[in-house]
């Protein structure tokens, strides 16, 4: 189980436009993330670091390769399908948080699993057990707008997890937050990491942040660099 | 600024559909402008052309009193009355000419060729004028063409002696808007005319040109020294009244769909105008931070606006001037005349211009404010905390102070304390007062209606909700666009159903017989009308199986203050009353008419304020000869100001003979022979034949119209508020991409997106119609009161759920598809860009 690989690409290749206007954005990704990792993806502006996250995610589609999530290729699934999996298996989190501002807190965090069919008082019980985990839940029926940037990030981890995502994928979560909001929001995740077993993968070019995870792959030119292994946070565990 | 335009004329090109809308909104307000202002003024014209070229340059006119003929050779004494330049004698008889092409209803003007010169000015471009005693006509070159007529060329012209063939001598000719006077009009010798119309020896009237210096006044006493009793010497009367009745019924329909139009389309770049503003709030914000002041920001927009209103203007003239013709045709089709060419004068170009320009500025004036007023922080926040908490108390205000003072001048209105004509305005300034109410039921109406939605359509019912009160402003217009088009749609569609109804009603009780024979086409006026010569009534009385005929003569006389249709009937004791009257008894009726008493339409007693028993003034030879009132009817020709009057009293008070229309009822089973036997006899004269039938399958068709006219009215409506919908959606979904986005990333399919904009389109949608509707009703039961100084009796008012029901499923449809593209382009989202959405 704990070996258990829960999302692959395989040969994965990018590229916009064609002819002269052709842009690579990858060159050929292979990456494997198994069940408990915490990977971070690191690489300088134009690497192909948010490229790579939307395609793990579903969010967009390879022009080569294949991307398996639990052993499903979503590269040749249906756009409902890719959908269906993401909102049951797939816990994202934005740069900009990308709160509902007409939503409260908890309703935000429900979102999810009323779109899915669960009732709206089932909904937001389980919201409001996500909302405990990360320190919000005094603050449920609160509005974005009434939240600093740290408060509406954890609110949006809460989101993510509120389905039992099989994996987090987390593009720059602290990108907008400063240094102190950013590392509560970091420590959040590892302890999701250590303590529940939660699978992760995070794009950031903050090394302090990268350091937090267990690997670090650096992109450069769309193709995989590097890979660091962090033995001290591995240790953590 | 250079750069300042640069940026205006980008941003309409980034957003070409919206630029489109806000222009469309303009181009059809002042289009209707344009085609209601030209139709109209042409078709009065027409007849105040008509009349113009009859008095040609006549300051005075000699007449009998009570209308009629009097001895031409009043004429001699007339010209030695000092202070007469000229005096010369006409005779004038609508008719029908026969041509190659077929007939046309025009006024044969008959005039001393000798004396008629003084009056009016003749330049023939062909041929001369008819010699006295000539069998021979003249008239315009351009008219003679259209009936396919050459100099020398034979017509025939209808008349009482039969029909009477005349040469065509002269041909004149005539610069410019002249040429409108002369179409529809022949010039023949008086004693011809007196010879064709059995009016020997007499004249309808002297027309006079007084001496230069001379006071016209004085003149006037000096000839009432000379004349007989029974002729009067007066200023020229403009004998329009009539018409101009039955036109402003239709003017006033066509005001209506005029102002509603100009509403929405206000409301509609208001709304554009406020979703441009916010949509480039940030950019304004930086630009504010760089250096632009408030004034330069605030003529920014002005100036875009204006360039809409000088583009859709001028676009808007041109289909104006296009929908002109087809609405004037429908409006001479409706008034039975001859549609001369369309009189474009630079007033109502200017006019249109203007309003355009008017429209643009005014709609854009609040959004003006608002560009102004941001301050760089404010406009750099993600949300305004205006768009968040919406309207102002000032503005609840300002709605209910609209609400009130529109209904009190409504009120007054229809308590004719005001002229009926300020309801019109009232009722805008109520409309504009509801809809900026509107923010403040607007959660009511959103909450409920998403309450109700909330089973069948779970989260995304809450979802529209509150994305819905997001922007309670937009929304709020829109909601309101949507109430005015339904209320005014669905108001005017159930006042014009009523009363197509009740004229259904009033025909069936009124067309009692099997057949109709008359001159002409019965027009909407029933005034002047071409007599039937009279040996036909002898051909007619020995048609085999008539059970009854009858005959009715129509003239203009003047009674109690009004010029007002005189219908000269044979009533028969042993027959009954075929008139819808109001709570008479027919056969008491029927013996007051014998007496010498008479019917009053509805309209007409209302205006002169008499009822049964009254008395009512008519203009007669002996003087002013009051009258007694038998009954009141119904009646819809002539615009209700209809007199009854049985032949006899006919004769004694106004010297009336001559025959315009026969009634004939055929006995049981012999329809098919009677109608076998007229046909010839009708060809043989050149008078139109009608079957009962026919004329109200003709009656039908003409209600059918108006209700063709009616349902694209209500489509008009709805397609306008729907253009509102379309662009609030539209706004909606651009300002939610990255949310959108988001959704779709984090759970929802694209059939959800779908949904969720179509949700937002069906709260809106159903917030507008269902209020619009309850307008509706309101502002039917307001028109039809309305009606009543119009038509001058209350037409019944009916509920119709059903209708309405239906109407407002329709109205959600035609919403939804609106919809449509909006939600195609949220559940088509690039996901990846949508994120990065600024």
């Amino acid at each position: 189980m704990e070996n258990e690989i829960v999302l692959e690409a395989r040969g994965v290749k990018r590229s916009y436009g064609e002819g002269e206007s052709l842009v690579e954005a990858l060159r050929g990704v292979d990456l494997r993330v198994r069940r408990g990792d915490f990977v971070a993806i690191m690489g300088r502006s134009g690497s192909g670091k948010s490229t790579l996250l939307h395609l793990l995610g579903g969010v967009d589609l390879p022009t080569e390769g294949e991307i398996l999530l639990e052993g499903k290729d979503l590269a040749h699934t249906s756009d409902d399908q890719r959908t269906l999996i993401r909102r049951r298996r797939i816990g994202f989190i934005f740069q900009s948080f990308n709160l509902l501002p007409i939503l409260s807190a908890e309703e935000n965090v429900a979102l999810p699993l009323e779109l899915d069919g669960v009732s709206h008082a089932e909904a937001i019980r389980r919201a409001v057990e996500k909302l405990e985990l990360v320190g919000m839940a005094n603050r449920r029926t609160h509005l974005p707008a009434q939240m600093s940037g740290g408060e509406q990030q954890r609110v949006a981890i809460a989101r993510a997890l509120v389905i039992e995502p099989a994996i987090l994928l987390a593009d720059e979560p602290t990108g907008n937050l400063d240094s102190a909001n950013g590392q509560r929001v970091v420590r959040i995740l590892r302890k999701l990491v250590d303590e529940q077993r939660q699978t992760m993968v995070m794009v950031t070019h903050d090394p302090d942040v990268a350091a937090q995870a267990d690997r670090v792959i650096h992109l450069g030119d769309g193709l995989i660099e590097d890979v660091v292994h962090n033995d001290s946070a591995m240790e953590r565990r | 600024m250079r750069v300042l335009w640069k940026f205006s004329l980008r941003h309409a090109r980034h957003r070409p559909l919206r630029s489109l809308l806000t222009l469309t909104s303009i181009v059809l307000g002042v289009a209707l402008v344009v085609a209601v202002i030209v139709a109209t003024s042409t078709t009065r014209s027409a007849y105040y052309e008509l009349f113009s070229t009859v008095t040609g340059k006549t300051a005075l006119e000699v007449v009998p009193r009570g209308g009629g003929l009097f001895d031409a050779g009043e004429l001699e004494r007339i010209e030695a009355v000092p202070g007469v330049a000229a005096a010369a004698p006409i005779l004038q008889r609508p008719t029908i000419l026969f041509h190659d092409r077929g007939r046309v209803k025009l006024l044969a003007l008959g005039v001393d060729p000798d004396r008629d010169g003084a009056i009016r000015t003749y330049q023939f471009a062909e041929g001369r004028m008819p010699r006295p005693r000539e069998a021979a006509m003249a008239m315009e070159m351009q008219f003679a063409r259209s009936l396919g007529l050459k100099l020398g060329d034979r017509a025939r012209i209808l008349t009482r002696d039969g029909g009477r063939e005349l040469e065509l001598v002269g041909l004149l000719k005539v610069e410019g808007s002249d040429a409108l006077r002369l179409a529809g009009v022949m010039f023949l010798p008086l004693d011809r005319a007196q010879q064709f119309f059995r009016a020997r020896g007499q004249v309808e009237s002297i027309q006079i040109v007084v001496a230069d210096h001379e006071d016209e006044a004085a003149v006037i006493e000096k000839l009432s020294a000379v004349l007989p009793p029974e002729l009067q010497s007066r200023r020229p009367a403009i004998r329009t009244q009539i018409m101009d009745e039955t036109l402003n019924a239709s003017q006033q329909a066509l005001q209506w769909i005029t102002a509603f139009a100009l509403l929405s389309a206000a409301f509609i770049i208001l709304n554009t105008f406020l979703m441009s503003i916010g949509e480039r709030r940030q950019q304004l914000a930086v630009m504010r931070c760089v250096g632009a002041t408030r004034q330069q920001l605030g003529r920014l927009v002005l100036g875009e606006s204006l360039v809409f209103g000088v583009v859709g203007s001028l676009l808007g003239i041109g289909l104006g001037l296009l929908g002109a013709f087809g609405l004037g045709e429908a409006l001479s089709r409706l008034m039975q005349v001859h549609q001369p060419p369309m009189k474009i004068t630079w007033v109502p170009i200017v006019s249109a211009f203007a309003f355009g320009l008017l429209l643009s500025a005014l709609g854009a004036i609040v959004p003006t404010i608002v560009a102004a007023r941001l301050s760089p922080l404010e406009g750099l926040a993600p949300v305004l905390k205006t768009d968040v908490h919406g309207h102002s108390r000032r503005t609840t205000i300002a709605g209910l102070a609209m609400v009130f003072v529109g209904s009190a001048v409504l009120a007054a209105g229809l308590a004719a304390w005001l002229p009926i004509e300020v309801g019109t305005y009232a009722a805008g300034v109520i409309m504009i007062g509801f809809v900026l109410l509107t923010p403040e039921v607007l959660s009511f109406f959103t909450e409920s209606l998403s309450w109700l939605l909330t089973p069948f359509l779970q989260i995304k019912a809450r979802l529209a909700h509150r994305e819905i009160l997001r922007h309670r402003v937009r929304s709020s217009l829109t909601v309101g666009v949507l109430f005015i088009a339904t209320s005014t749609g669905l108001g005017m569609a159930n006042a014009i159903l009523d009363s197509t109804h009740d004229t259904r009603q009033w025909y069936e009780r009124t067309l009692v017989g099997d057949f109709f024979i008359r001159a002409m086409m019965p027009d909407m006026t029933g005034a002047e009308s071409a007599n039937i010569p009279d040996e036909m009534g002898e051909e007619l009385a020995r048609v085999e199986g008539i059970e009854r005929l009858t005959s009715a003569k129509f003239l203009q006389a003047d009674a109690a203050g009004q010029q007002v249709v005189v219908i000269v009937r044979d009533f028969r004791p042993d027959q009954p009353i075929t008139l819808d009257l109001r709570g008479a008894d027919p056969g008491e009726v029927l013996q007051r008419l014998f007496q010498g008493e008479v019917i009053v339409g509805t309209v007409l007693a209302q205006r002169a304020k008499i009822s049964v028993g009254d008395e009512i003034p008519l203009e007669t030879r002996q003087g002013v000869q009051r009258v007694r009132v038998a009954a009141l009817s119904n009646e819809y020709l002539v615009g209700g100001l209809a007199i009854y009057m049985e032949r006899g009293t006919a004769k004694r008070l106004l010297h009336v003979d001559g025959v315009d229309a026969f009634v004939i009822k055929a006995r049981p089973n012999q329809r098919s022979a009677v109608e076998a036997q007229l046909r010839p006899i009708c060809e043989k004269y050149g008078v139109v034949l009608h079957s009962f039938a026919d004329l109200a399958t003709m009656i039908d068709g003409m209600i059918r119209g108006i209700e063709a006219g009616l349902w694209g009215t209500i489509v008009v409506c709805f397609a306008v508020a729907a253009i509102g919908v379309f662009n609030t959606l539209t706004m909606n979904v651009l300002e939610q991409t990255r949310e959108l986005g988001m959704l779709r990333i984090v759970a929802m399919t694209r059939g959800q997106v779908r949904a969720l904009v179509f949700t937002q389109a069906g709260i809106i949608g159903l917030a507008g119609l269902i209020t619009g509707a309850i307008g509706g009703l309101i502002t039917a039961y307001f028109m039809h009161m309305a009606m009543m100084q119009s038509i001058g009796h209350p037409v019944p008012f009916i509920f119709r759920p059903m209708w309405y029901l239906a109407m407002i499923g329709v109205g959600l449809l035609i919403v939804l598809i609106a919809a449509w593209l909006p939600a195609e382009r949220a559940a088509r989202l690039d996901l990846a860009s949508a994120l990065h959405y600024e």
